[in-house]
């Protein structure tokens, strides 16, 4: 169990800036996700972290030692990629047995470990099997097996699940999840999907452009976005460009926009705005509301599609031009063309800085 | 019949002989150039490495003879001299003319081996010697095997310097050499002994390429020809 910690880690593809000064602290035992569309530079990262890439600038620590030049075999950790890359000449034993090998540990020692690793990810009795005679999600365990039979600093994760079918992911997810609980090992896990990330991690970290856009908890990184990249990547909102009046009631202030004047709070703790500034209201779908109660912001929409997702209802309509997509109570009444009353109280009004 | 007089010819005998030899030796060195080279290509981002790729690749457009006339005049009279042994020359030639057709089959079998196979072995803490010899060794080791193949069977026809050298020191020259030396000075058989040897030679090479071509299959595009 390690404390990792980066200090403006760069790394350049010629003229791209893959990974741009980032510097991030993962505590022990912590399951960190790195989250971000593609080409965001989180595999990078990973790879920087496991040695696969010498960075441009910037330091890499484990546990305060400095392991930026420290070649990939020498830094004990576990990787598990995106398509296994199980050994396909050796059967499931030798492909989890194989760095208790390097270690020089005696036969029955390494027999032990092979078994309890091949419990733990619930393969018992494949031993014998072969790679290509094993399902995806089966290899999977097998690659996962690999990486911590060798009871390593830190597992990497570089987008484990993407391969899988979905039913199989979810499952697997918890699994991991639980996995890593029990193990305690400092984990980095890479994905771009951003409800694998909420769902799994302790904290993550959402990039673009090979920069940190924000870093929390899910919950901070849902209720409290930074920027508007945020508030847009995670989860689903309706975005209101308006322009700030002023502040009435701090943390409340008063922005004019397209659907009339709305009260809004700053997205993010801290952060104060000015009057005549751009700004970009947020409301999540699960605000809004048909019951107003004084002092909600309200807005008329025009329904264009109404989806029944079991729990709820998915509302997707439009405002005088902006989208509007609401969750409402699956008992309510309202249909396609129907013009209904939204509201929103003021602190569900997150307000972005524009860009 | 002739197959017969030329197995009682001792000369023809001992010219297969040093065929074999030499083809065996370059081949040897083949792989092991062959290997390194592929793997430096495929596995290594150094500026320029597009270089060494064609280094081994270009001996192909090079006409045999200005290689053999090239080696020989270079070393006539110095300690690899063909006329002191013919051995040196000739396995040079062989390795620097026929190692295109290892590097290519080694180097598709890279190239389909994922690098992930490599970077997962170092995360367990396999270096990288290590990991060569006991991840990417074995998965490559067909195409080792076929492409060490037809760079046998392409040595074991090769002619130019065969002729070159074999003219200059007659008792190690290779089969090319005799099959040439039967048919325009031999004094018996006429055209009917080289013509056993040479059916000897193309039986053998149809055996060598159908192997090669099974073992590589889908594995990578067998180069032919030359």
């Amino acid at each position: 169990m390690v404390r990792i910690k980066t200090v403006d880690l760069t790394k350049r593809f010629g003229e791209v800036v893959a990974v741009d000064r980032v510097s991030l602290e993962i505590e022990h035992g912590e399951f960190f996700t790195l989250l971000g569309p593609s080409g965001c530079g989180k595999t990078t990262f990973l790879r920087c972290i496991a040695g696969l890439e010498l960075p441009d600038e910037g330091r890499i620590y484990f546990d305060g030692e400095d392991v930026t030049e420290v070649p990939p075999h020498r830094r004990d950790t576990g990787m598990v990629f995106q398509n296994y890359a199980l050994w396909p000449h050796m059967n499931v034993f030798d492909n989890i047995a194989y760095g208790l090998k390097i270690r020089g540990l005696p036969k029955n020692e390494i027999k032990k470990r092979v078994e309890w690793a091949l419990e733990l990810v619930k393969l018992k009795g494949l031993e014998k099997r072969t790679p290509h005679q094993l399902s995806g999600g089966q290899q999977q365990r097998v690659a996962l097996a690999r990486a911590i039979v060798i009871n390593p600093k830190v597992l990497l994760f570089d987008e484990p699940l993407s391969n899988l079918d979905a039913k199989l992911r979810l499952e697997m997810r918890a699994e991991l999840r639980r996995l890593q609980k029990e193990l305690g090992i400092t984990t980095i896990y890479v994905t771009h999907d951003q409800e694998e990330a909420m769902s799994i991690s302790d904290r993550l970290a959402i990039m673009k452009d090979g920069k940190i856009m924000q870093v929390g908890t899910p919950r901070e990184v849902y209720d409290r976005p930074a920027n508007f990249f945020v508030a847009d990547f995670i989860g689903q909102s309706t975005f209101i460009e308006g322009t700030v009046v002023g502040e009435v009631s701090s943390p409340v202030y008063e922005v004019d926009t397209s659907v009339g004047r709305m009260r809004a709070v700053p997205s993010f703790p801290g952060v104060s705005f000015s009057p005549g500034e751009r700004v970009i209201l947020a409301i999540r779908p699960e605000n809004f509301s048909l019951e107003c109660l004084g002092g909600d912001n309200s807005m008329k929409v025009v329904v264009h599609h109404v989806a029944f997702l079991g729990k709820h209802l998915r509302v997707h309509g439009e405002s005088d031009g902006v989208k509007v997509i609401a969750e409402l109570p699956k008992d309510v009444s309202v249909s396609v063309g129907d013009v209904i009353t939204l509201c929103a109280s003021p602190k569900e009004v997150l307000m972005i800085k524009g860009e | 019949m002739n197959f017969q007089a030329v197995f009682s010819d001792s000369e023809a005998v001992r010219c297969i002989v040093n065929s074999v030899i030499f083809s065996a030796a370059a081949t040897a060195l083949m792989v092991i150039l062959g290997v390194s080279a592929a793997y430096l290509v495929s596995r290594k981002n150094i500026p320029g490495i597009g270089l060494l790729d064609l280094l081994v690749t270009l001996p192909i457009a090079i006409p045999g003879i200005a290689v053999a006339t090239g080696l020989f005049l270079t070393y006539l009279g110095t300690p690899l001299s063909p006329t002191i042994s013919g051995a040196p020359l000739l396995i040079a030639s062989y390795t620097v003319r026929k190692i295109p057709f290892t590097v290519r089959a080694v180097f598709s079998g890279l190239e389909q081996t994922d690098k992930t196979l490599d970077e997962v072995a170092w995360s367990v803490g396999a270096s990288k010697p290590r990991t060569f010899f006991e991840i990417i060794l074995p998965l490559i080791a067909l195409n080792i095997l076929a492409g060490g193949m037809l760079s046998f069977i392409y040595s074991m026809s090769e002619v130019s310097t065969g002729i070159v050298v074999g003219d200059a020191n007659h008792r190690d020259a290779p089969m090319t050499w005799k099959m040439y030396d039967m048919l325009f000075h031999g004094l018996t058989g006429g055209t009917f002994q080289p013509a056993a040897l040479g059916f000897m030679l193309m039986v053998l090479q149809f055996v060598f390429i159908v192997g090669a071509n099974l073992l590589l299959r889908k594995r990578a595009t067998p180069l032919i020809g030359v």
